[in-house]
């Protein structure tokens, strides 16, 4: 593996200012985590506590005849059972379908029919056999097709015509002008399968009710604060009862936001007077969390070129199986975003037809649609350029987006960053130019192996959006210790992402000390500033910029007393916090102690609170989105992919694989380079073969194991293989605190693109179904002919 | 039950003042080098497994349990110096083993790290933290029977741990950093 910084003058100039930043430091939270001393929900035991266990539906579409728990609830060790009957009874007021905790109507395997607390798993599972259910079946859809349908059962009695608002759409230019200057139009279908996060911890869940407050432990990256809110309200108790207590978490990638598990928990605690855990096993996770939104899409893909490959219309339109429940269809929203985001083109038109499926929620998996939306836009734009005959590198430089284009549905304008610049530099990186022998030949070939090479461009949020919006608020306090050292808190969750650790060095940074001398506290919802958490990319520009404002109000507060003391200006101060002193600046002997700064003026405590709002300093004249802001970041990446496909087996191996990113100022190298090899893995994992499999006849996920579904491991992922590439100035960042934006969703979204422009140099074949699995390539290569399971497409 | 590891626990007393013949209603383990012994019924059940009792009935919740079924490698402890994957076997099973897990490796007192948890901390080898005690088992595992493994070696040990994160790198470099610090060590 490498890890390559290519730096920018102005980045160097950056890079020798910073004390602390832009240093390869090790992550602040390891040593609990290397000695199993870190909590993870799990890892919660409670004097007294029960164990839950799930039912869940057989059926995809049900309704609950008859329900009696009475066997179940007789069984010696069980303290609890609770169905929907139990939620008027406590009170609980369950948001409306399709958002709903228990309901008599079921809509997917899976959904949760009844929850067991037992003084034993066992027992709690032995209990499960005892719920006696008549169902009543129903006819069921998987997709969004079959939803359409004037005659399709209905999912929500509410939504007789299944749309699963809401439904995005955006156009900009005259989509009949643009096709009809076309030299050449396409039109192709693509598809793309369930796709689920594949983390090593599950949905886990402890409740504990101390009289009315309760105290959860639970596995969202939500933020203390949101879950909080959220779980008051189901429990219809005022927020500061609630009380999310703070833990690591096992991976996210977008997967861990759900409320369901928790409230049904804290419901169990209740009624056994006791508290209560629920780990849902690998099975549960698969079938009652959430996948990928866009919600197997069918995606009706037209674009319309000069010779020269100019683009002159793009027409892109979804029909989507959002299943039970969509997180408000934001993957589709960001898919429309790519679409305007990536390639020139004049005359565009974007419009979604989501319909509510009997699957699994969809929901966010890391890039949230904007993997989905590489996928579609170089499959079609490369599907282009081999018809005209152009270099793909060659299409991109000149077609691809930067700085000072119009982007985000044609609302905003791109502020930092450039495509075209970031694949150029990738393409001299990799040898592009040796290794592309032009299109349908392989670069090598060596019995019957092909090898093939491919690029892609991709662009995500990068935290800027989110930052941006009220949900992005974060606000952090930040105390300064008489010592000198420092401690921050703040409720989010450290995911896995190191956003624990650049909010310690920002602080660290900000305030002149050693990163060993922050310490981040672990904080629940209640006494701690509230943070949006580590969602879509944005712990740089809400947690991280929020540590950054305290850190700075502590150290003008602590200038400020100083300067009673001194009887001088607190801007001719200097803060020495290593020496628990401050000086005048011009006179160093004179000076005063953070003990007589703390005693005298602050009252024994130097703190600070700091909010990522308003956003992130901006040159003048922006406005954001939500009050009319017009300029906009985006992450910028590209992936290269060589690759060796068998062609009398299918098979596909990876000989080289490069990501290249480009995301401003990179702010510790280590933490960075682990999360650009993690997203590369994640992403040729998921074109090789990923994807749930439904089984036709019953709408049951048929590999809803890690062992059926097929995840890179460590003897696919040699090291010598892997690399990644960074295209480092802060111009790229421009409207960022510190020039640096999120970066690790958008590398996993980039090889989307990549892999299968690889396959098709290879074999001649474009894996227009997405997965490039054995047996798809050999169907696509004429050589097999397997029956096509639905979901799997 | 769940604190007995702080002291001398009436378990401990048990054990040491039981003959060395079996009895057939309890189990005996060690584990880190403390022995237990669990009464059949009481501590433990017959369909509890071993990374259960480990970690609900010991408190040694470094044992992460993920899938549960065999699958992602989460729950492996060393059985007598040999990863096991503890999620798959019972308790009931264990009778007389050794079993070692994350939290024997750094001296409580002094909070000395064990060479390979200086290393993964050192080489970004875990990010969310939740395989990374079965990686540093594992790794334990490969390192005390080939001090100096190639890449392949590794590949080959970790091919039972599932982990999303890192996509792998970041622990195969934390396996080589850690051969090199334990071979100053034995130098010194």
């Amino acid at each position: 593996m490498s890890f390559k910084m290519v730096k920018s003058p102005a980045a160097e100039d950056l890079y020798a200012r910073w004390k602390v930043l832009g240093k390869s430091l090790k992550r602040v939270e390891l040593p609990q985590k290397v000695t199993g001393t870190a909590t993870f929900a799990d890892d919660v035991i409670l004097p007294n506590m029960r164990y839950a266990k799930l039912l869940g539906s057989p059926y995809a579409h049900a309704n609950i005849k008859k329900l009696d728990t009475s066997r179940a609830e007789a069984l010696a060790g069980v303290e609890a059972v609770i169905t929907y009957k139990d939620l008027e009874q406590m009170g609980v007021i369950q948001a409306s379908p399709p958002y709903d905790i228990f309901n008599p109507k079921l809509c997917f395997v899976g959904d949760i029919v009844a929850a067991v607390a037992a003084r034993d798993e066992s027992i709690a599972e032995e209990a499960l056999d005892l719920i006696e259910v008549e169902y009543e079946e129903l006819p069921f859809t998987l997709t969004g097709a079959e939803s359409a349908i004037p005659s399709a059962p209905v999912i929500h009695d509410d939504v007789p015509d299944n749309v699963c608002k809401p439904v995005y759409k955006a156009n900009t230019g005259d989509m009949a002008s643009g096709f009809s200057e076309a030299d050449v139009i396409i039109e192709k279908n693509y598809r793309i399968p369930a796709v689920k996060h594949m983390w090593v911890e599950q949905h886990t869940s402890v409740a504990a009710w101390q009289f009315d407050e309760l105290n959860v432990w639970v596995t969202s990256k939500a933020g203390g604060g949101r879950l909080a809110i959220s779980i008051a309200e189901y429990f219809n108790m005022p927020r500061n009862k609630v009380n999310i207590q703070p833990m690591f978490l096992g991976a996210d990638f977008g997967g861990k936001n759900t409320v369901r598990y928790a409230v049904i928990v804290a419901m169990l605690a209740r009624k056994a007077g006791a508290p209560v855990k629920l780990r849902t096993n690998v099975k549960q996770c698969l079938t009652t969390g959430h996948v990928l939104d866009p919600g197997l899409p069918e995606a009706k893909t037209k674009l319309g070129a000069k010779k020269d490959g100019t683009p002159t219309a793009l027409d892109l339109h979804l029909t989507c199986g959002q299943g039970r429940a969509s997180h408000q269809n934001i993957g589709l929203r960001n898919i429309g975003d790519s679409v305007f985001t990536t390639y020139r083109c004049k005359n565009k038109s974007f419009l979604t037809k989501p319909y509510h499926t009997n699957t699994v929620d969809h929901g966010a998996v890391r890039a949230y649609g904007s993997q989905a939306a590489a996928f579609i836009l170089e499959m079609i734009t490369n599907e282009m350029a081999e018809k005209l005959g152009i270099d793909p590198v060659d299409y991109k430089i000149k077609f691809g987006m930067q700085a000072g284009d119009t982007v985000l549905m044609a609302q905003h304008k791109l502020a930092g960053g450039s495509a075209p610049r970031l694949v150029q530099k990738l393409a001299q990186e990799v040898g592009w130019k040796d290794k592309w022998k032009g299109w349908g030949i392989p670069s090598e070939i060596h019995g019957s192996k092909r090898r093939g090479v491919g690029i892609c461009i991709a662009q995500h949020e990068c935290g800027w959006v989110v930052a941006n919006q009220l949900v992005g608020r974060s606000s952090v306090l930040t105390k300064v210790n008489l010592d000198g050292q420092a401690d921050i808190s703040c409720n989010n969750i450290e995911v896995g992402s190191g956003v624990d650790t650049a909010m310690c060095m920002v602080t660290a940074e900000t305030l002149g000390i050693d990163l060993s001398w922050v310490k981040k506290v672990a904080a629940g919802s209640t006494g701690a500033p509230n943070s949006t958490g580590s969602m879509a990319s944005s712990g740089l520009g809400t947690n991280v910029y929020a540590a950054f404002k305290a850190a700075e109000d502590v150290r003008n507060k602590i200038l400020k007393g100083a300067a009673v003391l001194l009887k001088v200006d607190p801007k001719d101060l200097t803060l020495d916090l290593n020496r628990k002193c401050v000086y005048v600046t011009a006179a160093p002997h004179k000076k005063t102690s953070l003990f007589d700064i703390g005693i005298f003026t602050g009252g024994g405590v130097l703190y600070g609170l700091g909010s990522s709002a308003p956003p992130p300093e901006a040159p003048d004249g922006l406005k954001d989105p939500v009050t009319g802001r017009s300029l906009t970041e985006r992450g910028i990446f590209a992936a290269f992919a060589e690759l060796d496909v068998d062609i009398e087996t299918g098979k596909v191996d990876i000989v080289n694989a490069v990501t290249a990113f480009q995301s401003g100022m990179v702010l510790n190298p280590l933490i960075m380079s682990g999360q650009a090899i993690g997203g590369l893995v994640h992403g040729i994992s998921q074109m090789l073969g990923e994807g749930v499999i439904y089984d036709e006849p019953s709408g049951t996920p048929l590999n809803s194991s890690i062992c059926d579904y097929p995840v890179w491991g460590a003897l696919d992922a040699h090291p010598d293989i892997l690399h990644a590439f960074a295209d480092v100035d802060p111009a790229d960042a421009p409207l960022f605190p510190f020039k640096a934006k999120g970066a690790a969703e958008g590398i996993y979204a980039a090889l989307w693109g990549a892999i299968p422009l690889a396959v098709h140099n290879a074999t001649g074949v474009w894996m227009r179904d997405m997965t490039c699995r054995p047996e798809k390539i050999l169907k696509a290569l004429g050589k097999a002919d397997f029956p096509v399971t639905r979901g799997v497409i | 039950m769940v604190e007995i590891n702080k002291k001398k626990s009436r378990l401990e007393t048990k054990t040491a003042a039981l003959s060395a013949s079996h009895d057939p209603g309890s189990v005996n383990l060690v584990v880190n080098g403390k022995k237990y012994n669990l009464i059949i019924g009481d501590n433990v059940l017959p369909s509890h497994t071993l990374a259960w009792t480990l970690r609900e009935k010991l408190g040694l919740t470094g044992t992460k349990i993920g899938c549960d079924r065999a699958e992602c490698g989460a729950c492996t402890v060393l059985m007598d110096g040999k990863p096991v994957l503890s999620c798959a076997l019972l308790t009931v099973e264990c009778e007389g083993k050794k079993i070692e897990t994350i939290e024997n490796l750094m001296n409580p007192v002094t909070r000395e790290l064990h060479p390979i948890q200086q290393a993964f901390i050192e080489m970004e080898g875990g990010q969310c933290g939740f395989c990374t005690p079965a990686a540093i088992l594992t790794a334990k595992a490969l390192l005390d029977r080939n001090p100096r493994p190639a890449i392949e070696d590794i590949q080959e040990a970790f091919s039972g741990i599932q982990c999303r994160c890192t996509g792998y790198v970041g622990l195969f470099d934390a396996v080589t950093r850690a051969a090199e610090l334990m071979a100053k060590k034995v130098k010194k």
